[in-house]
């Protein structure tokens, strides 16, 4: 996935950096570590976008670049669930190896995440669009368009913060 | 059965959040639009993740197998485990299960911890095998609850439950060969030949024919020739009182947690008191541990699990000096006891208590589990000097001890107790 990345940003002169952050994934996975897998995958994606920043709008660089980040994530939860399965395995007595309970969950695990972030993607796809089709994609004066680029913040920021207000309050029923 | 806890943010949801917070700085630093398509992104997961919140109706039971199921294992025994959980509210995604051990039990089939769908109204039961290499009194959970989701952003504990309690017993060796006979009997019945008229089954001697005798204790030869009736007496079988007195001194202990001379020294006390109480002995019990603990002389199979509970949550020490064994033994014991030590003899104090009670004409019977044949089973580099040193010590102190009129038993702890004692015994009897 990281070397996948890494073609994709070949045209930058730090097109290794997906590679580099994708070892400490492999890394974390061997070793079994949760944080470091958190780590790794948290700097492959930033390393993403920073090696592409320069990468021209249009419909193809978007739903690629959508693509690399949720296949990121999709593997960030699922590695995640796997050490932590194997964890509750290492301590596992038993001739046949695994346990129903065990292998019905990573089943059913796998098909939550993919289902749940095939409906992110839509919705990531669609917000893109209208947000490249929308009056900011017009050429503006650059006043202008550090406006603009400060409404669409707070306005990030205002979602951000109903969505953790929103959470808080389900969490408090 | 209500539900507790809160629902937790996980570690992802934070990680989620301040890559959307940085996709906007990033964007707005670079004024590049990538940044912003990975906060879109980002908050589009979050979005998506308020559906996989824990269900509004979470109400669990919890069940611990039957109620009648037995709380006592033996030392390196098995005991299952079930637990039940029914689910009376929505359907709960992944529930976690996580059975709480304490730190000596160990899962030898099975696991405690599950990962489990449960639809509405259905039922999840899952069993385990756990083991315990030593005795004592354990607290076996409690059960762990928690939702958690797929995409590890939320959790929510719910009330840990059903704790119970567990009694891992010493392990006991069937000792049917062994019979062990105080010298000084007492007046009631049992199985040792008490060298005295009375009850049994032993002819002992000629006696005249007393009105009340039964037919059947008439010897009819006997009384053909003397032409007088004569009757048979028998030899008495009677039984005595024996203290076990379990050397438990921290500083003499050798060996690991799990194999040690104290573990080997109750298991061979827990074999004895059963195999005297079952020849009608009266047993007493003095354990020297971290505190002095005693159980006055008696029978049955009361006295029996009392013992075996006094040696499970018996706890190496030695606090205690050996005055306050001597004044039990001397002044709240009956008199004219059989005194079994159970000592690996790795204190002085404790061998020169032994070699007193000889000396006062004390029934005295010691049997030492070698620490020697324990060291050697853990390790391989012990030096053969020491070795030899320690064993011409310890068979100083053996002789010294049959000397003064003790019966000494040298046991290897790796063997069962019976055959060393049998043949201990038939030596003593010749």
């Amino acid at each position: 996935m990281a070397i996948l990345a890494s073609v994709f940003s070949l045209h930058s002169h730090y097109w290794f950096l997906p590679i580099l952050f994708g070892c400490f994934v492999i890394l974390a996975y061997n070793l079994k570590s949760i944080f470091l897998l958190d780590i790794g995958i948290l700097s492959s994606i930033l390393s993403l976008f920073f090696v592409n920043h320069g990468l021209y709008p249009n419909l193809l660089n978007l739903s690629s670049v959508i693509g690399f980040f949720f296949l990121f994530v999709g593997i960030w939860f699922y590695v995640r669930n796997l050490i932590y399965i194997s964890g509750i395995e290492d301590n596992l007595v038993s001739e046949i190896g695994e346990v129903d309970s065990l292998v019905s969950f990573k089943r059913a695990v796998s098909i939550d995440i993919s289902g749940r972030l095939f409906i992110a993607a839509f919705l990531a796809i669609v917000a893109s669009l209208v947000g490249m089709y929308s009056p900011l994609g017009i050429d503006v004066s650059p006043m202008v368009e550090i406006l603009l680029m400060v409404a669409f913040s707070s306005g990030i920021f205002f979602i951000v913060y109903f969505i953790i207000r929103a959470l808080s309050i389900e969490s408090s029923i | 059965m209500g539900v507790d806890g809160e629902t937790k943010k996980g570690r992802p949801f934070l990680y989620i959040v301040l890559l959307a917070v940085a996709g906007i700085i990033f964007g707005n630093l670079l004024g590049s639009w990538i940044f912003f398509i990975g906060t879109i992104c980002s908050v589009a997961i979050l979005v998506v993740a308020v559906g996989s919140l824990p269900p509004k109706n979470l109400h669990i039971e919890v069940e611990r197998g039957s109620r009648h199921e037995a709380r006592e294992v033996h030392v390196e025994g098995e005991l299952r485990l079930k637990i039940k959980i029914k689910n009376k509210g929505d359907e709960i995604r992944f529930l976690e299960v996580h059975d709480v051990l304490p730190p000596r039990i160990e899962v030898s089939e099975g696991t405690n911890h599950h990962i489990c769908t449960i639809k509405a109204n259905d039922v999840f039961e899952f069993d385990y095998k756990i083991k315990c290499p030593v005795t004592g009194n354990f607290e076996v959970g409690p059960i762990k609850l928690r939702y958690r989701d797929g995409l590890c952003l939320f959790s929510r504990v719910l009330e840990p439950r059903k704790k119970i309690d567990l009694q891992v017993l010493p392990k006991t060796e069937d000792m049917e060969k062994v019979s062990i006979a105080p010298s000084y009997t007492k007046h009631w019945l049992g199985d040792t030949k008490s060298k005295n008229i009375g009850f049994g089954s032993e002819f002992f001697a000629l006696r005249e024919y007393h009105p009340g005798d039964g037919l059947k204790d008439i010897n009819w030869k006997a009384t053909a020739r003397y032409l007088d009736p004569k009757t048979n007496a028998y030899e008495g079988e009677k039984s005595g009182d024996v203290i076990l007195v379990v050397d438990g001194y921290q500083e003499g202990m050798i060996g690991t947690m799990e194999h040690n001379t104290m573990k080997a020294s109750i298991d061979a006390t827990a074999s004895l008191a059963s195999v005297l109480l079952s020849s009608r002995h009266r047993v007493g019990l003095i354990v020297s541990g971290s505190y002095l603990n005693w159980l006055y002389p008696s029978t049955g199979k009361n006295h029996y699990h009392r013992i075996i509970a006094n040696l499970t949550k018996f706890e190496e020490g030695g606090g205690w000096g050996m005055e306050g064994v001597k004044w039990i033994l001397e002044d709240l014991f009956p008199r004219k006891s059989m005194i079994i030590f159970i000592s690996p003899l790795t204190v002085s104090k404790f061998s020169e208590t032994m070699i007193d009670l000889c000396m006062r004409e004390y029934d005295v019977m010691v049997i030492s589990p070698d620490p020697l044949k324990i060291e050697m089973d853990l390790t391989d580099n012990y030096e053969g000097l020491a070795e030899k040193l320690h064993h011409a010590e310890r068979q100083h102190l053996l002789d010294k001890l049959w000397t003064h009129g003790a019966i000494v038993v040298d046991w290897d702890p790796r063997e069962p107790l019976e055959p060393t004692l049998e043949e201990v015994l038939r030596y003593k009897r010749r």
